[in-house]
């Protein structure tokens, strides 16, 4: 009588620890499944890049091997011009020094927020504008994007922020509004290799 | 208009208007005065206000927890300007526009009563009109030259005087047995004889003959005097009329002045000497008192000073000196530090705790209130009304504890942390019992951290960005909300600093 008892007791109990273990599997997994990554920030198969070290600055990064061209900068805070060779899209790399380094941890939505407001203070026509903060590994950055009107007419622009020691490096991308699409994959992977050498 | 003032705690919650109308007060909503109390103190249905031939009065609606007038529980009471009614932690104050009414006291009754160190001042005429012997009558320069007076026939008088209160003689209580050397034989003992009574110095309009908590035969004793004073100037009428005729003879001119009417003053030049306990009171003392070219010496000075009138001979004071009150002579000394060090309070100052502790319940002061019943109970365990008191105290502070909280969360959200916290700490001293300051208090705290956390990375993104500014304002939240063993207060101060400098 009491065994009949007992074993379906024990079968549930059993069940149950089986059950938990399978959720807690499954959990585990999900939760280190890798984030998506964001449309702004992601490497592209689609185009040939090619590492490019950028002078006088300890970072580098990938350029379209073809259509695209290294034209000299002047110096001072532009570290690199690249050009499509249509002419309807360009990707400045500039250097500031922050007055404090930051942590990842020390930025948020705000720095974004303070870029936006360094753009339209130097933009006023600027408008549109969306931000984001980026997690890439260990490094957070932020960009923000916005159009305005400029030499190719409507334009639209991505500016990447990266917080990197006392420097803060902003890679600016910007093309026509009507072939900002075409060119985002080119523009997300060229901020995607953004990295420090040292 | 007369308007209804309504505490809650010891801040003015509102003022009503009172018309000549009835209004129901309660925590329901259907009452005409709704007094919300979440801990509810206040019954539903509390009390009543009621405008009755031309006053207004409260009328108890059966409710839990009682409304109290003056420390007790009434049924039922009359509204007088100025007294709080207690509900819950609420306390009504009754606010008449025009001036309060003129009490119905002489000028000597009424200066007498509100002179605090006068220990039980007799609300008689018979201290003026009767000469107490004693080395502390101030305006003894004016004595006539008389001995000391005899009071003896006024014990006596009494019985024959065809008064219409002589009933109330009756109900006379002894003479308190205050320590005193024995009196002549036949002399009366002095019109307030007893230790310094509860409530003593209050205005009349508190006073509360036969109420519990005071001594009955205080409030008796004084009607007693009155009477005796009454039928002592009936007969002393004979004795006077000898005096006015010339005839002094051996007749005291102490005698004299009961002869004078209560209400009257005395002609100029009347001897009047006053009671030891109105000798302190200059303030107290009646328009026929010593013009102001004759200094009143205060109470420390005149036991020295010697006695300018040649009739007031030394002889007589010794005399008169044992019949002053152990607790009277000490009032004007340097005694009340030796009475404060006693452990265990005399019945008079057990009876003066217990009304210290009422008056700090009626204002709102609850802390006192508690603390203050709890030693009379400590004394006395079985004191009229203080273990009652001392709940009501206690819900009081409950509320109030309450309120201090919600006052609190009101700061916080408005970001007054400062302010909140104060909230917070007072409720928790008004309810040490309570978990709601604390877990506010620590709610508080965790949020002020968050917030001065993104304050400090705030200060940063800006400083870095060399928006000095708005780093400097960052950064002066964060250190204002991060504890300040924060890892991060330390380097915000010193950024501070150097902004500060650069600025």
């Amino acid at each position: 009588m009491h065994r009949t008892i007992a074993l379906p007791g024990g079968i549930v109990l059993l069940t149950a620890a089986l059950l938990a273990g399978a959720s807690a599997t499954v959990a585990a997994q999900a939760a280190a499944a890798p984030k998506a990554p964001d449309p702004w920030f992601v490497r592209t198969a689609r185009v040939p890049f090619q590492s490019q070290r950028i002078p006088d600055a300890p970072v580098q990064l990938e350029v379209p091997k073809k259509d695209w061209m290294l034209l000299p900068s002047s110096s001072g805070s532009l570290l690199l011009v690249l050009a499509s060779r249509k002419g309807d899209a360009v990707v400045l790399v500039q250097r500031s020094t922050l007055r404090q380094a930051l942590e990842p941890a020390d930025i948020t939505d705000l720095f974004a927020q303070i870029e936006a407001d360094a753009i339209k203070e130097q933009q006023p026509k600027a408008a549109d504008f969306q931000s984001k903060v980026l997690d890439a590994g260990e490094r957070r950055l932020v960009a923000v994007q916005y159009a305005r009107p400029g030499v190719l007419g409507n334009e639209r622009v991505r500016q990447y922020s990266f917080p990197i020691g006392t420097q803060l490096y902003r890679v600016t991308c910007i093309s026509s509004a009507a072939q900002f699409a075409g060119y985002d994959p080119v523009f997300s992977h060229i901020a995607a290799s953004f990295a420090a050498t040292e | 208009m007369p308007r209804l003032l309504i505490y809650r705690g010891d801040t003015l919650d509102r003022e009503v208007d009172l018309g000549e109308r009835n209004a129901r007060i309660g925590r329901g909503d259907q009452n005409d005065i709704i007094l919300p109390d979440p801990a509810k103190s206040v019954s539903r249905f509390h009390a009543e206000l009621r405008f009755e031939e031309g006053q207004y009065s409260i009328v108890d609606l059966n409710s839990q927890n009682g409304t109290w007038v003056a420390g007790r529980r009434v049924p039922r009471a009359t509204l007088e300007p100025g007294v709080a009614v207690m509900m819950g932690s609420y306390r009504l104050v009754l606010k008449v526009e025009p001036a309060p009414p003129v009490p119905i006291l002489d000028t000597v009754e009424a200066t007498v009563l509100v002179s605090p160190p006068a220990p039980a001042p007799p609300k008689i005429q018979g201290p003026k009109t009767l000469p107490l012997p004693g080395p502390l009558s101030a305006p003894e320069p004016l004595l006539a030259p008389a001995p000391e007076p005899k009071p003896a026939p006024i014990v006596e008088a009494p019985k024959p005087a065809p008064r219409p209160e002589p009933p109330l003689v009756a109900k006379v209580p002894p003479p308190k047995p205050a320590p005193k050397p024995e009196p002549p034989v036949g002399k009366m003992p002095p019109p307030k004889p007893a230790p310094k009574a509860p409530g003593a110095g209050r205005p009349p309009t508190t006073a509360r003959p036969g109420a519990r908590g005071i001594p009955k035969w205080l409030s008796i004793g004084g009607l007693a005097a009155v009477v005796l004073v009454v039928v002592g100037a009936v007969v002393f009428l004979t004795p006077v009329k000898s005096l006015l005729s010339g005839t002094t003879g051996s007749q005291p001119a102490g005698q004299a002045a009961p002869a004078q009417p209560p209400v009257a003053a005395p002609p100029a030049g009347e001897p009047v000497k006053l009671p030891e306990a109105q000798a302190p009171v200059p303030a107290a003392q009646p328009a026929t008192e010593p013009p102001p070219s004759i200094p009143v010496p205060p109470p420390q000075e005149a036991k020295p000073v010697a006695p300018p009138t040649p009739a007031a001979t030394p002889a007589s004071r010794p005399a008169a000196t044992p019949t002053i009150p152990r607790e009277r002579a000490a009032a004007p000394g340097g005694r009340r530090g030796a009475a404060a060090v006693e452990v265990k309070p005399k019945p008079a100052n057990l009876a003066q705790s217990f009304e210290d502790a009422r008056s700090a319940m009626n204002r709102g002061d609850y802390l006192a209130a508690i603390a203050g019943f709890e030693s009379v109970l400590k004394a006395d365990p079985k004191y009229p009304d203080a273990a009652d008191l001392l709940g009501v105290a206690r819900g009081g502070a409950k509320n109030a504890s309450l309120l201090a909280v919600e006052s609190g969360n009101k700061s916080e959200a408005s970001g007054d942390y400062a302010g909140a916290a104060k909230q917070y700490e007072r409720a928790q001293q008004l309810d040490p019992e309570s978990t709601a300051p604390q877990e506010a208090l620590r709610r508080m705290r965790a949020r002020m951290q968050t917030e001065g956390e993104d304050a400090f990375k705030r200060a940063r993104q800006y400083d870095a960005l060399g928006r000095a500014q708005d780093a400097v304002s960052m950064y002066e939240k964060a250190i204002q909300l991060l504890p300040p063993d924060h890892a991060s207060t330390k380097t915000a101060k010193e950024r501070l600093a150097a902004l500060k400098g650069g600025l």
